[in-house]
């Protein structure tokens, strides 16, 4: 039993386009990933970007609306000092014509003091301001005459009264109105309603009254009026909404809420759940010309707790921080979209990225098995080449072979088939070549035993006839004797004989038998065997022997005047060669008379240059005789046989058919050569003696 | 003393016309045997001058008989009559002085070709 064992090893294509295949899609993966990377970093940092984008935007708008509101709150500041000074300016000026107006009524009529004590009570009672504006009167000299708020100071001197501050109000006053007659003055003053405790900022107009040598003058607190102008800016603050969520508030400095629902409550240590002391990082920022706090708001009356960004200053001149806040939930619920979105980019792209690289795989691949199957049929095709190369020798056709590497195996498969075909060729003639000299021999041998079997038949027919003829010839002395003892007329037998025609047929008989004794001599050429060796001669001189036996031949004289032919000579000169000489000239003549015999009547007409040419050569080892003519030539058929024993084109009885055969065994049996024939008819014939040397 | 002549061949009808032939045209002696054996035997009763040998024989050829002949008879001469064309003195018949004057090939056209050569032979 044979092993069937399937063959384990592995194609080479396999093997190769596997790792491209497997390569390129590492490669595709890894570029995939790489790309996928890069992109989600790409749109994470984009992302990133939008949201610290967003965050500085929103930081801005926060900030924005607290510097507004600050600088609302400076134009408000300006706007209510500029008030103030025109409305006590203006009270003043009111109360200046009151007592102007009582003076000129009274002061013909009335006593000093009286008009005096009209004036001050028409001018005691007169309250503005929110009942915080009153009026002063005093002398130059510092006397009072009036002053409403504290009317225990009235008919004092305080000339040398100093405010909180040690300035010398009542001597400055006086310098103003000595100067410039009225005139603005700020100093520091208690507070008439917080029981003079505190000290307040208080600016003053006075108006010097010249009647009395004295000024009239009303003053306001400032921090009254701040305190007006704040809560203008607190209820201002609570109705400002920005940004859906986004607020302002407000808080001193010490941590008392102003705005919002913890209003006035001291919110100094309310902490987050993260420990930030909210308000007081609300304070430091505010000190430090602004900044941003980020805190969880606790819940606190309706709020939940939530993620807030604050933007703090301090307010100028008021010990504030305004702030703005925004609720940082949103700005999340910002940064979840932007997530989402980025999550539903990187995704598409991710899908994107993984579609185009599937394609590309696909291509690849695509690619990889077309060019695979290219090169497994172009395998395929020296694979059938070889297989049946010994059977069909067909050749490749190179159109099938798709790669150029093919191409020169292609072509040496080819070359390699174009030389078994010409070696198969040449052993065909070769073998045609044997089965042709085989034939001669077997012809040889036949030949040669026919001719001594019949040699000895022919040798007694021969005697036998001619021994008739002797013994009935009359001019025979013993003839004669013999037939006078027998008594016998042989003038009578003669004359019988004669008669009936005896002799001619013994003379028949004697003739056929002479011609069947030629035959048989000829076809002995076959077999002929000598003791003799072969010689060295020169071929040209076996050849010029030939010709001149063949001019020279009185048989042939008959048949062809070599006269008339143009024979050319092309001897390379000096060829030798091994042979039997006779035999040589015996096949040269044969082959003469032949072309003689085709050319000298070309196509049934007479040939006007009947030429034969003679050329001889080396050729490698060997030496090459060739015998040209430019008669009628032969046809296929012709040739083939041309070199059978008794094959002739000549009419029965004028050739035995022999000659061509016995050149061609003494070529190809006696010397080892070869002879062929090349011919066209009308064109002429070629005969090619190769003899090795 | 006649010319004896001696033929030697195994054949009936081709020695007898040869011994006819010579027998119309000469006058010479001739005896005819049908062996080498028979030749030898006859030799020196016969005495012949020339011997006509068909070199085929059975069982002695015809080579042999005239190596033998030559020993018994050495002036004896010989005429080889031979179906061979191809057909050449040995070495040995050339050691007694045999050339191809002496072969007459079959077949014979004119039998006055055997004539010629006894005379030519015997110098006569």
């Amino acid at each position: 039993m044979a092993d069937k064992k399937k063959s384990s090893k592995k194609s080479i294509i396999q093997i190769i386009f596997t790792v491209i295949l497997f390569i390129c899609l590492i490669t595709i993966a890894l570029i995939s990933g790489l790309w996928i990377l890069g992109d989600i970093k790409q749109n994470q940092n984009q992302i990133q970007y939008e949201i610290e984008q967003e965050k500085l935007f929103q930081k801005r708008i926060l900030k924005e609306h607290v510097t507004e509101i600050i600088q609302y709150i400076g134009y408000m500041q300006s706007l209510t000092k500029e008030r103030l000074e025109q409305s006590i300016q203006q009270k003043t000026l009111e109360a200046h014509a009151i007592t102007t107006n009582i003076y000129q009524q009274y002061k013909d009529t009335l006593p000093r003091e009286k008009i005096i004590k009209l004036i001050t009570d028409a001018l005691r009672p007169i309250r503005f301001n929110n009942k915080r504006g009153y009026y002063f009167a005093a002398a130059l000299s510092g006397y009072v005459y009036l002053f409403a708020d504290k009317p225990e100071l009235e008919g004092e001197n305080i000339f040398n009264m100093q405010d909180s501050k040690g300035q010398f109000v009542i001597q400055d006053m006086v310098r103003i109105v000595q100067e410039k007659s009225q005139g603005f003055y700020k100093y520091n003053w208690t507070k008439p309603d917080n029981g003079g405790k505190r000290v307040h900022e208080k600016i003053a107009f006075v108006k010097y009254f010249a009647p009395y040598d004295c000024f009239i003058g009303t003053g306001e607190y400032l921090s009254d009026v701040e305190q007006d102008i704040q809560n203008e800016v607190i209820k201002r603050i609570e109705k400002i909404k920005f940004s859906d969520n986004g607020y302002v508030f407000a808080g001193t400095l010490e941590g008392t809420s102003l705005s919002g629902p913890a209003k006035g409550k001291d919110m100094i240590n309310v902490t987050d759940i993260n420990g930030v002391k909210i308000v007081q990082e609300l304070i430091k920022a505010a000190k430090t010309k602004g900044g941003f706090v980020e805190y969880e708001l606790p819940a606190f009356k309706g709020y939940i707790q939530h993620k807030k960004i604050s933007f703090s200053m301090a307010v100028p001149g008021w010990d504030w921080y305004l702030g703005a806040g925004l609720n940082m939930e949103s700005f999340d619920i910002l940064i979840k979209n932007k997530e989402a979105e980025l999550q539903k980019r990187i995704q598409n792209n991710t899908i994107k990225i993984i579609f185009s690289m599937a394609i590309l795989a696909i291509i690849i691949a695509l690619l990889i098995t077309i060019i695979s199957n290219r090169l497994r049929s172009s395998f395929k095709v020296f694979d059938s080449f070889f297989a049946n190369a010994a059977i069909k020798k067909e050749k490749i056709n190179t159109d099938s072979i798709h790669f150029a590497e093919f191409e020169p195996l292609a072509s040496s498969a080819n070359k390699m088939i174009g030389q078994i075909i010409d070696s198969e060729n040449k052993i065909k003639d070769n073998q045609k070549m044997m089965v042709q000299s085989e034939k001669m021999i077997s012809v040889g041998g036949l030949a040669a035993g026919m001719a001594h079997e019949i040699n000895n038949p022919l040798s007694i027919i021969l005697g036998s006839v001619q021994l008739v003829k002797m013994r009935l010839d009359p001019k025979s002395e013993k003839n004669l004797a013999h037939s006078s003892k027998l008594d016998m007329d042989f003038e009578k037998l003669e004359l019988y004989l004669e008669e009936n025609s005896i002799h001619k047929y013994l003379d028949q008989v004697q003739s056929a038998c002479e011609r069947a004794a030629y035959i048989v001599k000829k076809m002995l050429g076959f077999s002929r065997k000598s003791d003799s060796k072969k010689s060295e001669h020169k071929i040209a001189h076996i050849i010029d022997n030939t010709l001149d036996i063949a001019s020279n031949d009185y048989d042939l004289k008959k048949k062809y005047d070599f006269r008339s032919f143009e024979i050319i000579r092309e001897y390379e000169p000096d060829l030798k060669i091994f042979c039997w000489k006779n035999e040589i000239i015996q096949v040269i003549l044969n082959i003469i008379t032949n072309s003689a015999h085709a050319t000298i009547k070309k196509d049934g007409f007479v040939q006007d240059h009947p030429k034969i040419i003679v050329k001889t050569r080396q050729k490698n080892s060997s030496c090459i005789i060739e015998i040209i003519d430019n008669g009628s030539g032969m046809d296929k058929k012709t040739i083939d046989r041309i070199f059978e024993p008794f094959y002739t084109t000549k009419s029965p009885g004028s050739g035995t058919g022999l000659g061509m055969s016995v050149s061609y065994f003494i070529i190809t049996n006696n010397h080892n050569g070869t002879m062929k024939v090349e011919s066209e008819p009308g064109k002429g014939s070629r005969f090619i003696i190769e003899l090795p040397h | 003393m006649s010319t004896k002549i001696l033929i030697v061949d195994d054949e009936a009808e081709l020695p007898q016309i040869i011994k006819d032939y010579l027998g119309d045209e000469t006058d010479f002696e001739i005896d005819l045997v049908f062996s080498g054996e028979k030749g030898l035997e006859c030799i020196n009763k016969f005495q012949p001058d020339i011997c006509i040998v068909d070199m085929r024989l059975p069982r002695m050829n015809g080579n042999e008989f005239i190596l033998k002949a030559h020993d018994k008879l050495p002036d004896c001469k010989f005429v080889i009559h031979t179906g061979s064309i191809d057909y050449f003195i040995p070495p040995e018949l050339s050691q007694i002085g045999m050339t191809d004057e002496s072969i007459v090939y079959k077949p014979v056209l004119d039998l006055s070709e055997f004539s010629n050569k006894i005379r030519k032979l015997l110098q006569l």
